[in-house]
């Protein structure tokens, strides 16, 4: 091997890497590929957007929010947040006075570990009414 | 028998014209039939240098003008027509070095062919310095021999590299700094 490669800096080094082709290959190389080439360019089309397809994106929106909003309703997180008056805060009342209910004091209890008392001053601070009282 | 390109620049008056013979219909098919003319050597040399295979060489060439013909509306002459072609090419070739990869059996990923094999090659008919420069490029990662070859072999200014790649000058400088030392390590150790 050329010890003058080894120690030489980059601008020494053979520019040739060697490498070659077989004869004529770049002569007949534009002839080959224009063989192979369309007779006309090829133009893809993008296929036509339906009225759907172009709506569905919403409707998909659409109902992702009233699906959202109809979990909300059902768990009654929305109507817990109101303090109006209307039905939903009467059977608001009426499910947390069956909680402080003295036949589920165990329940209470031991689920949530606060006392009867600390529930209903929770509850009258928040303006509801407890039809039944001890 | 390889020429080295020192300037892939097109003149500017003939870039246009040749542009505009490619947007013309009538004039598409003769317009490229003179891109490939121009373009078909230094392209091949830049697969080749990576690719290394003749024959994987002239299929990914095919390729990339094959592309380059299925594109050319798109073509939006915001770059110069060799920019554009020579990312063609790389693409072609990063693409199949990828595939290759995924596939290997015999050649992993920087693992080089050794010096005797280089030299054995049937379309090799450099010396043994030749050889032992290509052992030590082909050590290189991918995507750093891509910006040596460009830079050594083509005598590419970093700008114009730096257009193809899609990366800064300054970091085109680094990598090539680096390859050049690594290479200069592996001539060392290898002797």
């Amino acid at each position: 091997m050329d010890t003058k490669l080894n120690h030489s800096p980059e601008g020494n080094w053979p520019k040739r890497n060697g490498m070659t082709v077989p004869n004529g290959y770049f002569e007949d190389f534009t002839t080959k590929m224009m063989a192979k080439i369309p007779e006309e360019p090829v133009v893809i089309e993008l296929p036509k957007r339906t009225m759907w397809q172009r709506v569905k994106p919403y409707v998909y929106m659409a109902a992702l929010f009233a699906g959202a909003y109809l979990m909300l309703d059902i768990f009654n997180i929305a109507s817990g947040l109101r303090n109006t008056s209307g039905e939903s805060t009467v059977q608001m009342q009426n499910l947390l006075a069956d909680i402080v209910n003295t036949n589920n004091q165990p329940y209470l209890d031991d689920y949530i570990c606060i006392s009867d008392c600390d529930v209903l001053d929770a509850l009258f601070d928040e303006g509801y009414e407890i039809p039944e009282i001890y | 028998m390889q020429k080295n390109f020192t300037n892939f620049d097109i003149v500017k008056e003939e870039n246009l014209t040749l542009e505009s013979r490619l947007r013309t219909l009538e004039t598409r098919r003769d317009a490229f039939a003179e891109l490939i003319s121009k373009f078909s050597e230094p392209l091949y040399w830049q697969i080749r240098r990576l690719v290394i295979n003749h024959d994987d060489t002239d299929d990914l060439l095919q390729n990339t003008f094959m592309k380059a013909w299925i594109s050319l509306d798109a073509f939006r002459g915001d770059a110069k027509l060799s920019t554009w072609l020579h990312k063609i090419a790389l693409n072609e070739a990063l693409t199949f070095l990828d595939k290759q990869k995924r596939h290997a059996t015999e050649r992993i990923d920087n693992e080089s062919h050794s010096v005797h094999q280089i030299v054995a090659d049937e379309w090799f008919d450099g010396d043994e310095a030749a050889a032992a420069l290509r052992h030590a490029v082909e050590s290189l990662p991918t995507k750093q021999q891509m910006v040596f070859n460009m830079k050594y072999f083509d005598e590419m200014k970093y700008e114009e590299i730096a257009e193809i790649t899609g990366t800064s000058v300054g970091a085109l400088k680094a990598s090539y700094h680096l390859a050049v030392k690594k290479i200069e390590q592996i001539l060392q150790s290898s002797n």
